[in-house]
């Protein structure tokens, strides 16, 4: 059977559109050959998915982009992009980026962590990143979850990343969620432009251990976009409806203030 | 047991040191402290001619080694000057600026060059010697010196007009036959006495004495003696003996005379102040007068006495001690009563 | 009447003690500025509590010589009192016939044995000076006691007093303008108070300054840090504010802007490792600035980038102590923990004896680890990052860091950085991943540490030889020092020497791994072995023991204060085998 024959029974489908779409953005560019160690069905797919989806519409090339993660879920992120990646350790993901990005400013950052990394022991990363406007984007998947170690809650808790991020200063602030990788992938591709610190918060379900909070059942109805009328140049007003919906996806935050790397 | 006591004796002389041995062997825990203006440790004050002449260095001068004090923990505060002393809260006022408590004092401040009132104008122009500091003093000086004018007399100046004249100086001496010290020379003494200066190689003026001193226009100083011999100096020493070294005293009720009034048991007219050596005057019951002595033995003796009553025994100083003196070939007898 | 004064021979030290505010390090540093601005060799140090708790006490030392100092100083000639209860403790320092500068006038009559005048034996020289009323007299505020008192050293030494207004102004350079004029007035006011009243029957003073100036500056080691840093390559410099780390961000900043490196102000010093690993990880050389605990707190990272082969280097500043409270004191107690991580990843460790080694140092280690794709740590300690030392400045890079970067690494370890089309790649503790989007399985750790473990047994291997001590006959005792404790050891050797002992002295810079073979070589002429080194439990000596199969004598103790050419000497006397009738030592 020839590769013709092959593709016909899926010419003018919808699958077909889909592929040609995925092969027009470049997005398959991004993806390394590794397979995903993620469960099946688990959240992290999706949120590699808006990744490459971002970094497609940010037209950054796979060289000029490092991944850098810490532990956990997140740690698997480099391996299945494409692209420079840095393994860290739990906590240091976000002072490695920042590290890698003082050095080399000509490249784009991008720092992923899981909930219990960035905001438990590498809260000091995120605080000191917004302090001086790095320009890195924290990519923050929230499960709540340490999906590594057998479910074990996160240790911040359920608080809110978007909250946490707005008030250490950062300068972008957006959430996304796993079900709708393309406006995960426009948020990311804002950030990813974003000429300060960038703040992407994923909500993501971890089906193996979390049964009740996050599902994709309960993320599916209560998924809205951000009202219209919101304002993202208010910090107060993003606050607000950071802390008031936990659901609700888009830039909530954003100031081009100009504001470059500062040290 | 901590004892209370801190025994603290101004002076570091022969009756200071006699005290605080004896008062470390009564008390064991007692602090004992010795406070003196001189900067240097306990040393042989008899031999300052040697020093001056070269044949002793100052470590030769130590009557002891410094670890002395350590191994009998003696706290030594040398080149210390009590300004003042408040008997009534038992506290000297160090010119240093600090506050040194006590529960007995023992004044052994010995003496001072003495200088005769007529002088005084002068005393700019004279060189004495009675401390180590002063001999250093001298010593650095001495290669710039030829001419030597000495002027009055005492125990101390007889050994270093030798010793100057042994180091190549001319020396001129003008004994003053009144005010000799501490001896009234008697006119078979003055003539054994000018006799025994002159083998030396020292020129003596027995009947002459100083009128005037003025600082030379090239350096040195002009001599003009009452019969008018005009003599041309480098140095000009004054020697009229010692006087006891009170005046801080002044002012703090002590009763004093020329030198502190003790009675026999060397007490003071204070409670549990004391005296000893050189700068006491101390009461005979018998005679019913005072008297003085000078010289080593005597200050080691009243050293002791003074201590042991300190200590709370009852001691008198009893007979003024018989004791000698030798100064060149001469033995004086250094204790006598004296008219007050 | 002038008596002649004798110069000093020899070192001459001045140190000024008082509570931390009162300005004793500020005066011991104008001092040693001024005499090497008169071309004369000079050394500054300090010892003092965390600045702002503010109530420690200070000891300022400044060494002045002709020659170039050849160790530290243990014996005081000068001690200023600007606090008398701190200073009476130091008058042992003292020597016989040195000078005590004092308050005179203090507010009030001071409680017995609180005056540093009722401690000054006969022999030494006390003066009262009123500090407290010269400096009110010169600025309003009064807080110039200090430069009152060094103007009154600097007046009882003969030292030239036009050399220190301009000492002053380097000082306070970036300061207020009335900040400086107060502190020369207090100068001036000191100097004229001592000239006037007690120059004249002071005996001794400084040596004068050579005819001919030797091209040197006065450096710290945090300034020959930050210098080496830029003369590497360095594109970075993380570290968690923490004293010394912040002298050497100031001297940093002081570098001409095209020369500086990137200053990265970490949330602690786990994130400073964490600037440095990005850096390097984005292929840029970078160092990471830790001091006392901070070492631990960066560790994880730089068990990562061995395994991950990533050059990233650390400086490393021991204290005394694992406490934030003792930062402010020295120790050599951090060599096991800068040699061993928690995994079985070893990093090559070099420890530099004085200002200039710091500067070979830094730049050493930056490029071996370059060359070695290994982690480096540069071991020095809080007297060395502190201590000002006229040096040959500036200082060129040395030979073997040249050849170090002329070499690059072997092929198969070479990767792009990134921002190399083509060249993407993972950095991981998997070992050298030489996918490129390809499927290749991950390197097993095992592979990565036995790798790193290979590259450091090459680079030992070709290290120089280290600085010997003595002849190549039989020795009856042999020292082996490192960092700090080289130079006391040295001098300590030197009396041995002159007193007839047959001792010698091996002191790597390349403290780990051990150079093998010249160790062994050296062990095997010594009868005795010993180690020096400041810290209790003999880190070193327990290495070499391992390493040679042979006991080590231990010539240390605990952290704090410096160690002295005295003590190891009789550490040395204490070790040597006795002699028997015929003079021969026997073990």
């Amino acid at each position: 059977m020839s590769d013709h024959e092959r593709v016909t029974p899926i010419m003018g489908t919808e699958l077909a559109r889909q592929m040609e779409r995925v092969r027009r953005s470049g997005e398959l560019g991004y993806r390394s050959a590794q397979p995903a160690t993620w469960c099946p069905g688990c959240g992290y797919h999706g949120v590699a998915l808006a990744l490459t989806r971002g970094a497609a519409a940010a037209q950054v090339p796979p060289h000029q982009l490092v991944f850098v993660a810490g532990a956990g879920c997140a740690a698997w992120m480099p391996r299945s992009l494409r692209g420079y990646g840095i393994e860290a350790l739990a906590g240091t993901a976000l002072a490695v980026a920042a590290g890698a990005k003082l050095a080399r400013p000509d490249l784009t950052v991008v720092a992923v962590g899981g909930d219990a990394d960035i905001l438990a022991s590498g809260a000091g990363g995120l605080s000191a990143a917004a302090a001086r406007n790095l320009p890195v984007t924290a990519l923050i998947v929230d499960n709540g979850r340490c999906g590594l170690i057998h479910g074990l809650p996160s240790p911040v808790g359920v608080a809110d990343p978007l909250t946490t991020a707005l008030e250490a200063g950062a300068t972008l602030a957006g959430r996304g969620w796993t079900g709708k990788p393309d406006a995960l992938g426009d948020i990311i591709a804002r950030a990813l432009r974003h000429p300060g610190f960038a703040v992407v918060v994923a909500v993501s379900p971890c089906i193996t251990y979390d049964m009740e909070r996050l599902t994709w059942d309960r993320l599916y109805e209560a998924w809205q976009p951000v009202p219209a009328g919101h304002d993202p140049a208010d910090r107060a007003a993003a606050l607000a409806l950071a802390r008031r919906e936990p659901f609700i996806h888009g830039i909530l935050y954003e100031r081009q203030s100009g504001d470059r790397l500062k040290v | 047991m901590v004892s209370p006591e801190h025994f603290v004796i101004i002076g570091n002389g022969a009756a200071a040191n006699r005290a605080a041995d004896v008062l470390r062997r009564g008390d064991k825990d007692a602090r004992i402290t010795l406070i003196s203006d001189e900067f240097f440790h306990f040393y042989h004050r008899h031999r300052l001619a040697d020093y001056l002449a070269g044949t002793a260095g100052e470590d030769d001068l130590l009557v002891r080694a410094p670890q002395h004090y350590q191994k009998h923990r003696i706290r030594l505060r040398l080149g210390q000057r009590v300004t003042r002393i408040d008997p009534k809260e038992k506290v000297l006022y160090l010119k240093h600026m600090e506050m040194v408590r006590y529960t007995r004092l023992l004044l052994c401040t010995g003496g001072k060059p003495r200088l005769p009132e007529i002088y005084y104008a002068y005393r700019a122009h004279f060189t004495t010697v009675k401390t180590l500091a002063d001999a250093r003093q001298l010593r650095e000086r001495l290669d710039g010196i030829r001419d030597v004018v000495v002027v009055g007399g005492d125990l101390v100046s007889v050994r270093l007009a030798s010793a100057l004249v042994r180091l190549g100086k001319a020396v001129t001496f003008l004994v003053d036959a009144d005010s000799f010290w501490p001896l009234e020379l008697t006119p078979e003494r003055r003539a054994e006495f000018a006799e025994r200066l002159t083998r030396v190689g020292i020129a003596v003026r027995l009947d002459d004495a100083l009128a005037h001193v003025e600082p030379h226009p090239s350096g040195g100083y002009r001599v003009t003696t009452r019969a008018g011999e005009r003599l041309r100096a480098d140095m000009v020493g004054a020697f009229f003996g010692l006087a006891p070294d009170v005046d801080f005293l002044l002012g703090t009720g002590l009763d004093i005379d020329r030198g502190l009034l003790v009675n026999e048991y060397l007490q003071t007219n204070l409670p549990d102040i004391y005296a000893a050596g050189d700068c006491a005057q101390v009461y005979n019951p018998a005679l019913r007068n005072y008297w003085v002595s000078i010289g080593w033995p005597n200050a080691e003796k009243l050293g002791e006495v003074a201590a042991r009553n300190l200590l709370g025994q009852v001691q008198p100083a009893g007979q003024a001690p018989a004791s000698a003196l030798e100064f060149e070939g001469i033995v004086v007898n250094t204790c006598w009563w004296r008219r007050m | 009447m002038k008596v002649p004064r004798r110069p000093l021979t020899g070192d001459l030290v001045v140190c000024f003690c008082g509570r931390a505010g009162d300005g004793a390090r500020a005066a011991g540093r104008v001092l040693a500025i001024a005499a090497a601005g008169l071309g004369l060799h000079a050394r500054h140090a300090a010892a003092y509590p965390a600045e702002i708790r503010g109530a420690g006490k200070t000891l300022a030392y400044t060494a002045i010589t002709r020659e170039p100092l050849r160790g530290p100083c243990e014996r005081v000639d000068v001690l200023v009192a600007l606090s008398d209860p701190l200073t009476i403790p130091e008058l042992p320092r003292l020597n016989a016939d040195g000078l005590v500068l004092y308050e005179n006038n203090p507010p009030g009559y001071v409680a017995e044995d609180m005056a540093v005048a009722g401690y000054i034996a006969p022999g030494m020289f006390g003066y009262g000076i009123p500090f407290r009323d010269l400096a009110a007299q010169a600025e309003s505020f009064g807080r110039g006691r200090n430069f009152v008192a060094l103007g009154a050293v600097a007046a009882l030494l003969d030292l030239p007093a036009a050399a220190f207004p301009p000492a002053i102004a380097d000082h306070f350079a970036g300061q207020a303008e009335t900040v400086r004029a107060a502190a020369v007035r207090s100068f001036e006011m000191g100097f004229e108070y001592a000239r006037t009243r007690l120059v004249a029957t002071h005996p001794w003073r400084a040596l004068p300054a050579p005819d001919e100036r030797p091209a040197v500056a006065l450096v710290t080691g945090a300034a020959a840090v930050a210098a080496a840093c830029a003369a590497a390559g360095v594109r970075l410099v993380a570290f968690y504010p923490v004293t010394p780390a912040d002298r050497i961000r100031a001297d940093l900043e002081r570098l001409p802007a095209d020369e500086r490196p990137v200053l990265a102000l970490a949330a602690d010093a786990a994130a400073a490792a964490a600037h440095a690993y990005g850096a390097v990880a984005a292929g840029r050389s970078a160092v990471a600035v830790t001091v006392g605990s901070g070492l631990a707190a960066a560790g994880p990272l730089l068990d990562q980038a061995a395994a991950a082969g990533l050059p990233l280097a650390v400086v490393h500043v021991q204290t005394a102590g694992p406490a934030a409270a003792l930062g402010t004191s020295t120790g050599q107690g951090d060599l096991l923990a800068a040699i061993h991580g928690l995994s079985d990843v070893q990093r090559p460790v070099l420890a530099p004896a004085c200002t200039a080694d710091c500067f070979d140092a830094v730049c050493l280690a930056v490029r071996l680890a370059a060359r070695w794709r290994t982690p480096a740590v540069v071991l020095t300690d809080f007297l060395q990052m502190e201590r000002g030392e006229t040096i040959g400045w500036p200082r060129p890079l040395p030979a073997a860091a040249a050849a170090l970067a002329a070499a690059t690494p072997a092929p198969d370890e070479a990767w792009a950085p990134p921002g190399t089309p083509g060249g993407e790649r993972l950095v991981s503790a998997g070992g050298p991943d030489k996918r490129s989007g390809a499927t290749e399985a991950v390197a097993s750790c095992p592979i990565a540490v036995g790798l790193h473990r290979g590259r450091l047994n090459a680079l030992a291997a070709g290290w120089a030889p280290p600085e010997a001590f003595g002849d190549d006959g039989p020795l009856d005792l042999g020292l082996v020092a490192w960092g700090a404790a080289i130079e006391p050891a040295r001098e300590a050797l030197r009396a041995a020497a002159a007193r007839g002992l047959r001792v010698g002295g091996c002191f790597p810079r390349l403290v780990w791994p051990l150079q093998r073979p010249v160790l062994t070589a050296f062990a095997a002429r010594c009868r005795v072995l010993g180690a020096a080194e400041l810290n209790a439990s003999g880190q070193l000596a327990g290495l070499l023991e391992h390493a040679l199969a042979r006991p080590v004598a231990r010539l240390g103790r605990a952290g704090a204060e410096p160690l002295t050419e005295s003590e190891l000497l009789a550490g040395i006397e204490e070790a040597l085998p006795p002699a028997d009738a015929k003079g021969k030592r026997h073990e």
